[in-house]
């Protein structure tokens, strides 16, 4: 018999002559044969995406979330200047535009800045030479890096030809050591975005491992467990983070700073899935046919991973990216209050953390830049989360 | 001339959802005459609720009422053009209200008025007397439709918990309803709210005021709603299956209550149940509804005597009746009724209806027609002719299908004992407390004694709570036993104790015994193909081959009736009653002997619920099978079961032949069991209820006496202070109950012979 059925028509024809007082109903839909198909056949996947693909703010933050992260993996390629490369001669710069055209003819070039003291006040001013022309070029070497922290290459997105980059180039302009923000920003939209990744994936392993123990075994178990999660979360979290920090040696490297927090984070963060985690397993293990499956002889560990475990997949997948912003400000605060990552390291945090004395406001108020891409992509992050937590569940 | 009270013409209801538009109400025509008890009746899915939300202007969105008018005739005079006065000032609302005044000669606006004819009257009007307002027009939230709800049409809703605050005492509602509808001081208002409470028959009304909904038991958490409802004195009660949720003792206890008050008060009530029965007992007029449209309307008496349309027939020929012979077939309705999104072109029914015409029901939608006698019907067998001959053939065709499925299959001749279960007892912590303190323990089965013969049905009935549940639950040891021994003869022969057994040991004895579940939805993995779900029993089972597998679910498919195409498809593509059918599919895999059916058709629609008793039927036939049918609808146990046992408080009150239990049963509760259940029957309606008053028991405190003796009204000093011993009273008849040998109790209505009512109807056409 062939696999495909036409629901239209030809449903009440298959019904078994043996039984005359069986009849087949027709599929419980009529009419639209292609989509209905679609439907029937769909796995929950499938279904998830059909409705996911409705909830539009849902759909711009996936965009957004998936812009962030290509500017992550790609932060040295699209910087132009060295983040570390520090001079005297550059410091607080101003951001500076780019100009598109070269009197008519369109092409990327830049003026360069030269610094002076304002006789009066002893501020450092930058005047531009209007009558000097740096051209930008595509794909122009700079400084060294690894793509992908394998491959070993100079090539960037856009450069100076025939000066410097990072004497020319001031997007959004530098620091107090003359660094690039522009360049740094990139950089640190890698650190504090996979960040956030790391410490999830450690929460996501505690959670749903202790969460779905306490679920499904109950009892005393799940007692324990509980207790330990509400200590946990009693705990006032700044203080905890400020003493765990403190306990981290000066001497440490910059990889392990950025290893131990992830860990301290990650400490709290798998409170909150282990909850979700156990409350849809409890509410999976009394459905009926969990019992089904036991009453037909399986074994718990077949109950767990082909009946439990596929039906949370999708709220675990909300829960995660629910829980991905409050890792990022989470790494920005400590770091915002020195106790995270430290320089040469480069994170949003830290950026922030040079930005934090009146000076830099009043006068450099581009230090804050940073600022805009914590918001967007903590709001882009929850309107995702949103979106996944109401499409998780396409049955209901 | 009585004018209606209500005058529904041309209503259409539709959804606008992102899938398109779901046309749940389309064009439904009907009045409500002051006084009378409308019944609408339909499967579920059908439109009846949003029918009765319309009406209120309660359409939850993205529905709204897109065509037709509602008429609420309400009494004139000076207040309605006080009320109209206001509204001028409010300046909303009335613009869009359409005011008339009705001509009272207007006699076909009785039944069988058109949408037309009432155009004409309204056109006509000038005379003084009633105000009409047209509900459809009304803004959802003007001063007029809030004054109409609960002052003019209550609405009594299925759920009573949701229905009200919980953080607000029953008297607090009341009260504020009262306040709202009626000028009355706080005192005035409490004395009134007592009142109400009486009138519903609630006892101890003070102290019914000052709880909350959650401390009130089902039954009389129902009887608050309809005093609620009652508050503004409303000339229309509508109640949406408003005994769906509750018991059948219950179920006839608020069946009467709302026959009393309609009598009592002179309201009119509009009762929307799936259940044909209770429209028998309490509608005097009766609408059908399929797909959002009227079928039949007609009074009560003509449609239960006399069905026109196909699909009021079939409906009627599939209840399972209490009168009906033994294992008999029901005859079914082919199919189940499709999402309104997908409605079929032409008449709706066509799909589903013996009797379509090709070329003419799959094109056009059949009008209503008039058939005199307040009687309308939309079919095109009615169509033109006289309408007798085409009812004639229209029947001879159903008859002939009838007599050939009417034979009922003969019981089996009981065989071995398979299951013998001994002094069954299990008990559940009240109160589980976080520090391990060890709470009052409830008995939730406490000494229950069967057994269970090869090839036979024994049904476990007994209300919610009963212990029907734990007990079969315990038999697949799906929960483990307090105490008690369950001897099962396994396949090889030998006796085996399932009370005992560890774990592990249980699981080779898992192949032989399967269950089926209630609820459908919750009984299929979502994310399993049906393969996977039906395969799932063999591949734990250790039948490797997957070909093995994949052709044993496609023998199984074929048993249960389900195309053998479905296999690859995920469980939401199918309708309960098709989810029913896989979960039964993957009962049978491994060849079971045993098969517990947890209430396999109380989540289902009548038709489908037909369909799935007959395959269960079917299917003991073929493969031999024991059935242990836990139900609480004591009609559906009497098609199926052989013998049954009764369940109250967790003992067994009462076991032996089917026909000996419905006939003569010998324990009261037994007796109390078979009256409340309602008959699909209009001349039954005077049926005496007998009042179950008392209190439920308290099953965590030691036992004094009989459980039921509260309740009983044969109760004697004896039934107070000793427990009764659960005995053999007669070969093969059990009972738990003191008086047994010396109480005649009255049974099921034996005089009336089965399908007497519905013959001698058809032999008039």
């Amino acid at each position: 018999m062939s696999s495909v059925q036409d629901p239209t028509g030809t449903t009440q024809q298959t019904a078994p002559a043996g039984l005359p007082g069986v009849v087949a109903e027709p599929a419980a839909a009529q009419g639209g044969p292609d989509s209905e198909k679609r439907i029937f056949v769909a796995t929950q996947r499938q279904l998830i995406w059909w409705r996911f693909r409705k909830h539009k703010l849902a759909m711009v933050g996936l965009i957004v979330i998936a812009m962030f992260y290509l500017v992550a993996i790609f932060a040295d390629f699209l910087a132009y200047s060295d983040p570390q490369d520090t001079s005297s001669q550059r410091v607080f710069v101003p951001p500076h535009a780019v100009s598109v055209f070269d009197g008519w003819r369109p092409s990327l070039g830049t003026h360069p800045l030269t610094s002076q003291r304002d006789p009066v006040t002893f501020e450092r001013q930058y005047v531009v030479d209007e009558n000097t022309r740096i051209p930008i070029g595509f794909f122009v070497h700079g400084y060294d890096y690894k793509l992908f922290g394998v491959i070993p290459t100079d090539i960037h997105l856009i450069g100076a030809k025939g000066a410097r980059t990072e004497d020319s180039v001031f997007l959004l302009g530098t620091d107090e050591l003359g660094r690039d923000i522009f360049s740094r920003l990139l950089v640190a939209t890698r650190t504090s975005l996979f960040i956030g990744l790391a410490g999830v994936s450690l929460s996501i392993a505690l959670g749903v491992v202790l969460g779905g123990i306490s679920g499904f075994y109950g009892g005393i178990t799940d007692t324990i467990i509980q207790r330990v999660i509400e200590i946990l979360r009693s705990i006032p979290t700044i203080p905890l983070w400020m003493g765990i920090a403190a306990a981290m040696p000066k001497t440490w490297s910059v990889e392990r700073v950025y290893f131990a927090i992830t860990l301290i984070i990650s400490v709290i963060g798998w409170t909150e899935l282990a909850r979700v985690v156990r409350g849809r397993v409890l509410q999976i293990r009394d459905e009926d046919f969990v019992t089904a499956a036991e009453l037909a002889g399986s074994r718990p560990r077949r109950i767990i991973f082909s009946h439990i475990v596929p039906l949370f997949t999708s709220h675990i997948i909300a829960a995660t990216t629910l829980a991905l912003p409050l890792m990022i400000i989470a790494e920005t605060s400590l770091s915002f209050l020195n106790l995270g990552l430290r320089p040469p390291a480069i994170s949003w945090g830290v950026m922030l953390q040079q930005a934090q004395n009146i000076q830099t406001v009043a006068l450099s108020p581009w230090m804050m830049v940073p600022v805009i891409p914590v918001v967007v992509a903590i709001l882009a992050f929850n309107f995702l989360g949103d979106g996944l937590r109401d499409a998780a569940d396409p049955y209901s | 001339m009585n004018q209606p009270l209500l005058s529904i013409r041309g209503l259409k209801t539709h959804f606008f959802g992102d899938e398109g538009i779901t046309r749940a109400v389309n064009g439904i025509s009907l009045d409500v005459l002051p006084g009378q008890a409308v019944g609408i009746v339909g499967e579920s899915g059908c439109g009846k609720s949003v029918m009765a939300r319309s009406i209120l202007r309660i359409v939850e969105k993205p529905g709204r009422i897109v065509d037709g008018e509602i008429i609420l005739r309400r009494p004139g005079g000076a207040s309605a053009n006080g009320r109209n006065g206001r509204n001028g000032r409010n300046g909303n609302g009335g613009g869009a209200r359409k005011e008339r005044v009705a001509a009272t000669t207007a006699a076909a606006a009785a039944g069988s008025a058109t949408a037309a004819d009432v155009a004409d009257i309204a056109a006509a009007a000038g005379a003084l007397g009633t105000e009409e307002i047209d509900l459809a027009q009304l803004p959802d939230n003007s001063p007029v439709m809030r004054s109409i709800r609960g002052g003019d049409i209550s609405l009594v809703f299925q759920e009573p918990m949701t229905s009200f605050s919980p953080v607000h005492t029953i008297g607090n509602q009341l009260i504020e309803a009262l306040r709202l509808h009626k000028q009355l001081t706080p005192k005035e208002a409490a004395d009134r709210a007592v009142e109400l409470l009486t009138m519903v028959d609630l006892p101890r009304p003070e102290e019914i005021l000052s709880s909350y909904a959650w401390q009130l038991s089902g039954g009389l958490r129902q009887r608050a709603m309809i005093a609620m409802a009652l508050a503004g004195e409303p000339r229309l009660l509508i109640a949406d299956e408003p005994t769906t949720a509750l018991d059948v003792t219950t179920q006839a206890q608020i069946l009467d209550l709302l026959r009393n008050l309609k009598r009592d008060t002179g309201m009119a009530l509009m009762l929307i149940t799936h259940d044909l029965a209770v429209v028998a007992g309490m509608a005097d007029y009766v609408v059908v509804m399929y797909l959002g449209e009227v079928v039949e309307k007609g009074p009560v008496e003509d449609i239960f005597a006399a069905p026109q349309h196909p699909y009021t027939q079939a409906l009627l020929r599939s209840i399972p009746s209490i009168t009906a012979p033994a294992r008999a077939r029901l005859r079914t309705i082919a199919g189940s009724v499709p999402h309104p999104f997908n409605r079929p072109s032409g008449c709706p029914f066509h799909p589903r209806c013996t009797v379509a015409i090709e070329g003419k029901c799959d094109r056009e939608d059949p009008p209503l027609r008039v058939l005199g006698g307040g009687r309308e019907a939309s079919c095109h067998l009615i169509d033109g002719q006289p309408a007798a001959a085409a009812k004639e053939r229209a029947f001879l065709t159903l008859l002939s299908q009838e007599e050939q499925e009417a034979t009922p299959t003969a019981a089996p001749t009981p065989g071995e004992t398979m299951l013998e279960v001994r002094g069954l007892r299990k008990s559940f912590q009240v109160k589980a407390s976080g520090l391990g303190k060890n709470g009052a323990r409830m008995r939730a089965v406490d000494d229950v004694n069967f057994e269970l013969r090869a090839g036979e049905t024994l049904a476990l009935v007994g209300e919610s709570g009963s212990g029907k549940t734990t007990v079969s639950r315990c038999i697949l040891r799906a929960l483990q036993p307090d105490s008690g021994e369950m001897m099962f003869r396994a396949e090889s022969g030998e006796q085996v104790d399932l009370a005992k057994l560890k774990k592990k040991q249980v699981r080779p004895m898992r192949s032989q015994m399967q269950m089926i579940f209630q609820d459908p939805y919750s009984s299929l993995n979502p994310r399993m193909t049906v393969l996977d779900i039906i395969a799932e029993p063999m591949l734990v089972n250790g039948i490797d081959s997957r070909q093995q597998r994949v052709g044993r679910v496609r023998e199984l498919l074929e048993l249960v009736g389900l195309p053998q195409q479905y296999m690859r498809r995920y469980p939401h593509a199918f309708s309960g009653g098709q989810r029913q059918r896989i979960g039964i599919a993957r009962a049978l895999a491994m060849h079971p002997r045993l098969i517990v059916a947890d209430e396999p058709v109380s989540a289902l629609d009548v038709s489908v619920q037909a369909q799935i008793l007959n395959l269960l039927l079917e299917l003991q036939e073929q493969l031999g099978l024991t059935y242990l049918f836990v139900s609480h609808d004591l009609s559906v146990v009497k098609h199926v079961s052989d013998r049954i046992a009764v369940m109250y408080a967790g003992n067994l009150v009462e076991l032996g032949a089917r026909d000996e239990i419905l006939m003569e049963p010998k324990h009261p509760y037994t007796s109390t069991l078979l009256a409340a259940v309602p008959k699909p029957d209009p001349s039954a309606k005077k049926v005496f209820v007998p009042p179950m008053r008392g209190n439920r028991p308290n099953l965590v405190a030691p036992q004094v006496g009989c459980y039921f003796e509260s309740r009983c009204a044969h109760a004697v000093d004896m039934c107070k202070t000793v427990v009764p011993a659960w005995r053999e009273i007669s070969p093969g008849r059990w009972a738990r109950c003191h008086r047994a040998e010396e109480l005649t109790l009255p049974g099921v209505d034996a005089a009336l012979p089965a399908g007497a009512v519905r013959g001698e109807a058809r032999s008039d056409l």
